[in-house]
């Protein structure tokens, strides 16, 4: 009965939410909202889960001076500092979400502006630096599929840049054309001879028309993500999709049992 | 003398009368073809109303919409419009089913002078059993169910199905195994999801596996999460997949732990005990958005293998250029049937291939259709018969579109 | 050989140093680059451009914290091109979290603004002040001379009690200003406490004049009265000039610009709002009454506001343009961040939308266009030292280990 009474829930559930899809009459119609609204209560009760194992866990490392116990320390105090602020600020306006909590030193919104908005900000930056060392490990012109890649990736960038354009796009007729003779000389002369020819190409339309390569790149790079871009983003999208509703047909069905513990 | 002046009177009176009525004709002419219908597809108490402009839209000033119970009235405005407008859909909370509704559509000019269109009604609001838009999402869901049991059924009866290669679920006992050469633990992921993500249930069947190979080498396993909820399936699979390896003892509740359900502090926290622990192998598997590069780039600075997972289209790039092993969106749904070859579960991995066929065939059809239709509607010039193909055709494409969007 | 061989494996402390120069040294030294202003931005530039002074401005702040980069300069952009041009704004939001910010523009344009006329606002105010107690002289003057007329006592302990009011009450204006730097509503709460304690005690000043009087010497009394009237319109004119300067000088909360705050649903509040702005926002951000904000007597609903912009990061401008837009005819300008501007092009060619920045991009353009570089300005050329740092070390490491592959096949 343990385990059939979770599937039972489960089929039942799922059967008559798809139902309703289709039946807008109510009290039909607004069921998938209302459950929703049920969905994120109940989410927010588990939060307190989360919060008694992260004070126990920490709790733990503090008493029994583990490693690294000065940094749990950091953490509990962060946590319940947070929490006095917004107690602070509801007590003073009725809501911890009060926007004058702004200004005043320890208001719950001045936590948010002079903690929360720096951290995420440093964290979100962090992004540029890792971009550039995966992209430099990434992306070298070792097989046909990775050359062409890093084409694409480079005309983006470029079709982005408000200046040093021309110096790019030679710097990317350089490599085509070192490519080329890379490839000649290990014995791919197709290949190799079509990268020299666009990397020459490329270097040569470029130095004769600069004008017209500084208008276009932005072009170049809006058609690059409009068209083969999207069209593979979709490809995947329609995979991915399908890919979800045979996994939630298996869920309903009872097929895939993963999220219950003993099968 | 007399008789004049009264005759004057007398034609005075039909003359000033006649250039009042000359005024009025001056005035604007109201809206036209007022039409009150009950709002298909709907839950109810709904009416959409519609009409043609008032021929002299340029010099009105607003457009007024009247409603009563009865056609006599008394008429109530319900709402204005300061630009030209044809529609409203009334779904005032006043509004009853199955209650009859008059409706009315005034123009007002400068100086407040104002033309009434015809009465429309009674129209009535129902509620309806079933929104025809989704007439297709009905058809497929059938049609898909219906692939699904098939195949299920297909594959019970043959035990030999073929399913090809996925490099990264083949890695994982590899993986697994290099932590254990290397005397480090396992890191493994869930990303930002839920439990109700279907990524995250399927990472949970990979997570089953690794857990498994982990007690079997008795490797530590670290998993930190993002929502407490995905951290108690994730504690029960871990204890399970341990028992089921023979090695209950071996299992740390405090490995399993809760970080904090921000991104962003998600991804600083995984990424300390990254750089604390040093894993060996490094499993990156459900919903990730932008801290997606952040956890690869660090796991792969401390030295770890990484085999990533997810359906989110706009990290893939990222993983795939960071990653040893990548799951690409069906890959990771697919890993619960690759790795334990279960029969149901391969045949449904059938049936979503077959559907993707369908799905693609249905694609190609219709975009054939409208191309057609495109080329002919621009050279057919004045020749008849490639006008009324073109015609048909693009009827044709119309309707599939209609007959596929939904709403 | 070696070198190559290093050349395809950088450590990436090396890139990450690298990636910290491209990024900080182009916004270190502002290097000016030259740009075209695209037609988007261009026509919401000249949207509000032409707006005439004391017109009404909606900013509706749809974004948060994650999208401060690129949204906060537009904001920061235009709250300074509103004050410039004498617009008044009102802000109010569909993200909690993303009203902060906005206030904190708000804020900000209001102090730079009152910060580069305050020389000019502090001489208005010192020589209204001047005239004031030129005018008090004058009405000691005649004071003394009826009082001589009259044989009346009029000491100089009776003109130093009225000195010293009109120098109290001067100096209570200049204190309030210095406390309240930001010339928030409290300011000109103090101002109007002050002038109206100081009404209050020169008419008992002036009662106990004539109370001395009263039934000995009517004329006496009716010359004190005619004295005092003509101060007391003096001192009126005093406090008027104080409001004209600040209405010159100065940009004050509840007069130039409010904030509304937030309020949930969104759909309700934009339709809502075509009828009457009160029924959704009857307190503003601070829980003054709106009605007690000088700015919102006028305004009432989208008739009154001339242009509405959205600074968004999701889909919050379509909103606006279908029931705003749509239904009443609200023009819209839209700020938004890279990733979501392509989807409104549409919006532009239908001319639903007057304009539209986009990204970091359309925030310098219109940075450069009101001739205030901020941090769009400055951000642009890291995004591009950036993207070139980028495509060098792609190049780089691809062509190093072209060479290392040859060298290799050569020895085998």
């Amino acid at each position: 009965m343990k385990r059939t009474l979770p599937l039972i829930i489960t089929f039942l559930a799922g059967v008559f939410v798809v139902v309703t899809f289709f039946i807008p009459r109510e009290p039909f119609g607004s069921l998938e909202q209302r459950m929703l609204v049920w969905a994120s209560i109940l989410g927010g009760f588990t939060l307190l889960l989360g919060i008694d194992s992260l004070i126990k866990h920490h709790g733990r490392k503090l008493a029994r001076r583990e490693k690294d116990w000065f940094y749990s320390l950091v953490t509990l105090l962060g946590l319940f500092g947070t929490l006095a602020a917004g107690i602070v600020t509801w007590a003073k306006y009725g809501t911890p979400l009060e926007l004058a909590s702004l200004n005043e030193v320890g208001g719950f919104f001045w936590v948010y502006k002079w903690v929360m908005v720096p951290l995420q900000g440093t964290m979100f930056a962090l992004l540029a630096f890792f971009i550039a060392s995966a992209a430099y490990r990434a992306f070298r012109a070792r097989t046909f599929d990775a050359t062409l890649l890093l084409i694409a990736a480079i005309l983006v960038m470029i079709g982005r840049l408000s200046m040093g354009v021309i110096p790019a796009t030679l710097v990317l007729a350089v490599l085509l054309v070192a490519a080329g003779i890379h490839r000649l000389l290990i014995r791919k002369p197709v290949f190799g001879a079509i990268l020299a020819v666009l990397g020459v190409g490329l270097g040569a339309l470029v130095l004769a028309f600069p004008q017209d390569a500084i208008r276009l790149a932005p072009q170049v790079q809006e058609w690059l993500m409009s068209v083969p871009q999207t069209a593979a983003r979709r490809g995947i999208l329609i995979g991915v999709t399908l890919g979800t509703i045979a996994m939630s047909i298996r869920i309903i069905l009872g097929i895939e049992r993963t999220y219950i513990s003993s099968t | 003398m007399v008789l004049a002046y009264l005759t004057a009177l007398l034609f005075a009176q039909p003359v000033a009368a006649m250039q009042a009525e000359a005024i009025q004709t001056v005035a604007f002419r109201p809206v036209a073809n007022l039409d009150a219908t009950d709002t298909p597809n709907d839950a109810g108490r709904s009416i959409d109303i519609s009409w043609d402009l008032s021929p002299d839209s340029a010099r009105v000033k607003r457009y007024e919409v009247y409603r009563a119970e009865s056609a006599k009235g008394p008429f109530e405005k319900i709402v204005e419009f300061l630009i030209p407008t044809t529609s409203y859909t009334d779904a005032d909370t006043l509004l009853r089913n199955k209650k009859d509704y008059y409706y009315r559509v005034d123009v007002v000019g400068k100086l407040e002078s104002r033309a009434s269109s015809k009465i429309a009604g009674p129209a009535i609001a129902k509620p309806q059993w079933f929104n025809r838009n989704r007439l297709a999402v009905l058809v497929f869901a059938l049609i898909y169910g219906g692939l699904v049991i098939l195949y299920i059924e297909f594959a019970k009866r043959d035990r030999g199905m073929f399913v090809r290669r996925i490099a990264g679920l083949d890695a994982i006992d590899e993986a697994v195994g290099r932590s254990t050469e290397m005397g480090k633990p396992i890191l493994f992921s869930f990303g930002i999801g839920y439990l109700t993500d279907v990524a995250t249930l399927a990472a949970l069947s990979i997570l089953r596996r690794v857990a498994k190979r982990a007690a079997q080498y008795e490797t530590r396993i670290l998993v930190p999460n993002y929502d407490p909820i995905v951290m108690t399936a994730a504690q029960e699979t871990v204890k399970q997949a341990f028992s089921e390896a023979g090695r209950p003892d071996l299992y740390r509740e405090s490995d399993i732990t809760f970080l904090t359900a921000d991104q962003f502090g998600y991804a600083a926290g995984v990424d300390g005990i990254m750089l604390r622990e040093k894993p060996g192998t490094v499993f990156l598997q459900g919903v990730f958005y932008a801290e997606a590069l952040i956890l690869a780039e660090t796991a792969h600075s401390v030295g770890a293998i990484q085999i990533a997972g997810t359906n989110m289209a706009t990290q893939l790039p990222f993983f795939i250029a960071a990653c040893d092993y990548t799951l690409i969106g069906e890959e990771l749904f697919a890993a619960s049937a690759y790795l334990d070859r279960d029969p149901q579960l391969l045949g449904s991995l059938k049936s979503e291939d077959m559907a993707k066929i369908i799905t693609v065939a249905i694609i190609a059809v219709v975009s054939i259709v409208g191309t057609v239709g495109a080329i002919l509607a621009s050279v057919s010039g004045k020749n008849e018969i490639l006008l009324s193909l073109g015609e048909f055709v693009n009827d044709l494409f119309e309707t599939l579109k209609g007959f596929l969007t939904t709403s | 050989m070696k070198f190559i061989k290093w050349l395809t494996n950088i450590d990436r402390r090396i890139i990450f140093l690298l990636m910290i120069g491209a990024v900080l040294v182009p916004m270190l030294f502002t290097i000016p680059v030259p740009f075209e202003v695209g037609e988007p931005v261009q026509n919401a530039f000249n949207a509000i451009d032409s707006l005439k002074p004391g017109s009404v401005i909606m900013l509706s702040v749809d974004y948060d914290a994650t999208s401060y980069p690129e949204c906060q300069p537009m904001i920061v952009a235009i709250t300074d091109h509103a004050f410039r041009k004498d617009l008044r704004i009102i802000l109010l939001g569909h993200i909690p979290t993303g009203l902060p910010l906005g206030q904190e523009a708000l804020e900000r344009a209001a102090t730079e603004y009152n910060q580069s006329h305050k020389a000019e606002y502090r001489q208005a105010v010192k020589h209204a002040g001047e005239e004031l107690k030129r005018h008090t002289a004058g009405y000691q003057g005649s004071l003394k001379s009826a009082a001589a007329e009259f044989d009346q006592e009029y000491t100089p302990r009776h003109q130093e009690t009225l000195d010293g009011l009109v120098s109290d009450y001067l100096e209570k204006v200049d204190s309030a200003a210095v406390k309240f730097q930001k010339h928030t509503f409290e300011y000109w709460e103090a101002v109007k406490y002050a002038g109206e304690e100081f009404n209050r005690h020169a008419s008992e000043y002036q009662k106990r004049l004539e109370g001395g009087v009263r039934e000995k010497n009517p004329g006496y009394v009716r010359i004190l009265e005619r004295a005092a009237a003509e101060y007391d319109k003096h001192v009126t004119e005093y406090q008027e000039d104080l409001g004209h300067a600040a209405d010159q000088y100065l940009k004050r909360y509840g007069i130039d610009f409010v904030n509304l705050g937030y309020r949930p649903g969104v759909v309700a509040i934009i339709v809502g709002m075509g009828r009457e702005i009160r029924d959704f926002y009857r307190k503003d951000y601070q829980n003054i009454n709106v009605d007690s904000l000088h700015m919102m007597a006028d305004v009432h609903n989208y008739d009154d506001i001339a242009t509405l912009v959205s600074f968004a990061h999701g889909t919050a401008v379509e909103s606006w343009i279908a029931y705003a837009g749509a239904r009443f005819g609200q023009q819209i300008i839209g700020g938004v961040t890279g990733v979501v501007a392509p989807d409104l092009y549409p919006y532009l060619q239908s001319g639903q939308l007057a304009g539209l920045l986009g990204g970091l991009k359309g925030a310098s353009e219109y940075e450069s266009l009101i001739k205030k570089k901020g941090l769009a300005s400055r951000g642009m050329p890291a995004q591009s030292t950036a993207h070139i740092l980028v495509i060098l070390l792609i190049v780089i490491g691809s062509m190093a280990e072209f060479a290392l592959d040859i060298s290799k096949r050569r020895e085998t």
